[in-house]
């Protein structure tokens, strides 16, 4: 979500509890003046007719009366006359609404002053306002208030946002498309604003920072595998010469033969673990348009004596072409990799299948199924024969290559078939 | 031949001439980068050996160097860092060929015959081995006069062995010469035995004597 959804968000949902609270206050209010109002009024339409009453000492003939909203009826002397009685609410059937409808009603009997024989029972009626629908105009009336408070809200964040956090998405940008390979520092625009300003302060010290330990890294790897090669080569050397050497008994020959053979491997060894080093450090940057289907043609022809050798018979379909966005050299490991995995696994009298679909590059090979996880096939060091001399890094080498390069590799074992698929998503 | 190893470090200095004076080349070392330069400068060579990080400076400058001065000699790079850019850059600045170490002493050997053989292109080109003459250019062999016909591995694998006449090569240092870095397996080794088996054999067959020895556990030895 947005960060100005989110806001607004919280925004709306404030306003709507504020604007709820509102209502009812506004509402208590409203209904408190009103009711106090028709009292008051109530009262001083009381004071008018006793004053009135006083002056004409009886009830006019003509006193007419709409509505029943002001009743006088003579009764007989009461002594106890009460002056000022609360008035109280009550409801009245209106025919022309249909309903009943609220009144405030003061209902009190007067004492004249001037004569001493009848009392006046007096009953003043008002309407009064319906409460709902007080309460439904004034909750229309906050609706739209909120609605155009919420409008004008919306509109001057999205404004807001769109000027403010310019920066914000700029930097956003600029550390998207930042790559560690290319080390070229990350320079920001000046905002004005302290926080973004201080932010990409920030995300300047790291990203050099970053850089930096990244640039240290990579001379370290490639150090390290040029100080160790160093080593091996004088080893190497050194054995071979010995090798050279005359008067050797078989039991010498035998321990040289075993340490060289040591070295070979710890070298090879060396050599891989360097590769997948550099591969997971996007040192591959150099990306060409690399059509699969030759590189395939051509790596299969490399093979093509090793092919004969364990007399594995190939059947390949590569009609449709497929391209892949890849380092060359990278290109290049991979299918090796694969394509030798292929053999070496193969049993003799075995098949190979090389299959092209839009986008995707098929490699089949009958052999033994696997003992163990399939999922763990491309892990370093996995071995499905814990005692051979693979060094078991050819397919972590390959899954490293794929994860690089934006192809999605899958593996499965069907109809007898090793499957491997490659999709060149990129 | 004259041959200028540029290599900083003695052990592996020492092994490389060691290996090359029994060739009968005339070997000499620069250790660090002035010398390097000094020699390159006053003397010529057929082919320069010269490692990439050097004491005091790049084997890089160095080509670039010698190709400025229209050095005729043959370079062969050897270097630690299997690092593309520096592979691309020295053949780029004009280095024949590119070894990554650590490399068999075989192959380096074999190597810098080959460059040799290209750089005297005026001469015979024609490598003779008692009873067998080989023309690399055209990939032919002839074993008295009599052509042979050998598969494509067969003749880098004779080719291999004649560089290297005498001496014993290890199965792992022919099948990185056979097949580079693609074979890493050991089904190679079961490879390269019917391979020379074949070889062998053919030789044989057209009147050679049997040259290819196998020297027990270590390897083989033609010669």
């Amino acid at each position: 979500m947005k960060l100005l959804n989110k806001t607004n968000l919280y925004y709306l949902s404030g306003a709507l509890i504020i604007f709820a609270a509102g209502t009812l206050v506004f509402y208590f209010m409203l209904m408190k003046i009103m009711n106090n109002e028709a009292s008051e009024q109530l009262q001083i339409e009381k004071d008018r007719i006793c004053h009135k009453l006083d002056a004409l000492g009886t009830v006019p003939d003509q006193f007419i009366s709409f509505g029943d909203e002001v009743q006088i009826k003579q009764i007989p002397y009461t002594k106890n006359a009460s002056s000022a009685t609360v008035p109280m609410d009550t409801t009245m059937f209106s025919k022309e609404m249909n309903e009943d409808l609220p009144y405030r009603k003061l209902n009190f009997i007067y004492n004249s002053p001037n004569t001493q024989q009848t009392s006046y029972s007096i009953t003043l009626l008002k309407p009064f306002f319906e409460s709902d629908d007080v309460i439904t105009a004034i909750v229309k009336a906050m609706l739209i208030l909120l609605a155009l408070l919420l409008l004008c809200m919306f509109e001057i964040n999205r404004r807001i946002s769109r000027k403010l956090w310019k920066p914000f998405y700029h930097a956003l940008h600029l550390l998207d498309s930042y790559n560690l390979a290319k080390a070229s520092p990350l320079t920001f625009e000046k905002s004005g604003i302290n926080e973004f300003d201080e932010l990409n302060e920030a995300l300047a010290k790291m990203t050099d920072k970053i850089s930096g330990d990244y640039l240290s890294l990579k001379d370290f790897s490639e150090n390290a595998s040029h100080e160790i090669q160093t080593p091996l080569a004088i080893m190497k050397a050194k054995l071979e010469l010995l090798m050279q050497s005359e008067g050797m008994n078989e039991q010498q020959k035998k321990l040289i033969t075993e340490v060289y053979e040591s070295l070979n491997r710890l070298s090879r060894l060396n050599q891989a673990l360097v590769l997948l080093t550099r591969i997971g450090n996007n040192q591959f940057g150099d990306l060409k348009m690399i059509s699969m289907n030759d590189l395939l043609q051509n790596k299969l022809t490399s093979f093509e004596e090793m092919l004969q050798h364990k007399n594995i018979q190939v059947e390949k379909d590569l009609t449709v072409r497929v391209d892949g966005m890849i380092n060359p050299g990278l290109a290049d490991i991979l299918m090796s990799n694969l394509l030798g995995n292929a053999i070496k696994h193969n049993q003799k009298g075995g098949k190979l299948i090389l299959k092209t679909a839009p986008g995707e590059i098929r490699l089949m090979n009958t052999g033994e199924p696997l003992q163990g996880n399939p999922a763990r096939l491309f892990e370093r060091f996995h071995k499905e024969k814990p005692a051979s001399d693979s060094l078991g890094l050819g397919l972590a080498i390959v899954r490293q290559i794929c994860d690089s390069s934006g192809i999605e590799i899958r593996y499965l074992y069907a109809d007898d078939l090793h499957q491997i698929s490659l999709k060149f998503t990129a | 031949m004259k041959i200028l190893l540029i290599e900083d470090e003695k052990s592996l200095s020492d092994s490389i001439l060691s290996y090359l004076r029994e060739e009968g080349h005339t070997c000499e070392l620069a250790s660090d980068f002035s010398s390097a330069e000094m020699k390159t400068g006053i003397y010529g060579y057929d082919c320069v050996v010269v490692d990439i990080t050097l004491p005091g400076g790049s084997g890089l400058d160095i080509i670039a160097d010698l190709k400025k001065k229209g050095s005729e000699a043959g370079i062969i790079i050897i270097s630690a860092k299997n690092s593309l850019d520096d592979k691309v850059q020295g053949l780029d600045l004009g280095a024949d060929d590119y070894l990554t170490k650590p490399f068999h002493l075989s192959e380096l050997n074999s190597r810098i015959k080959s460059i040799i053989r290209r750089r005297n292109f005026k001469g015979s080109n024609e490598i003779v081995f008692n009873e067998i003459a080989i023309i690399p250019e055209e990939m032919q062999v002839t074993i008295k006069k009599k052509p042979v016909t050998l598969t494509r591995k067969e003749f880098d694998l004779l080719l291999f062995f004649v560089s290297n006449k005498n001496r014993v090569l290890t199965k792992e240092s022919i099948a990185e010469h056979l097949w580079g870095d693609d074979m890493d397996t050991s089904d190679s080794f079961d490879f390269i035995y019917s391979h020379i088996k074949n070889l062998r054999k053919k030789l044989i067959e057209k009147g050679a004597e049997d040259y290819i020895q196998t020297v027990y556990g270590l390897g083989y030895k033609f010669g």
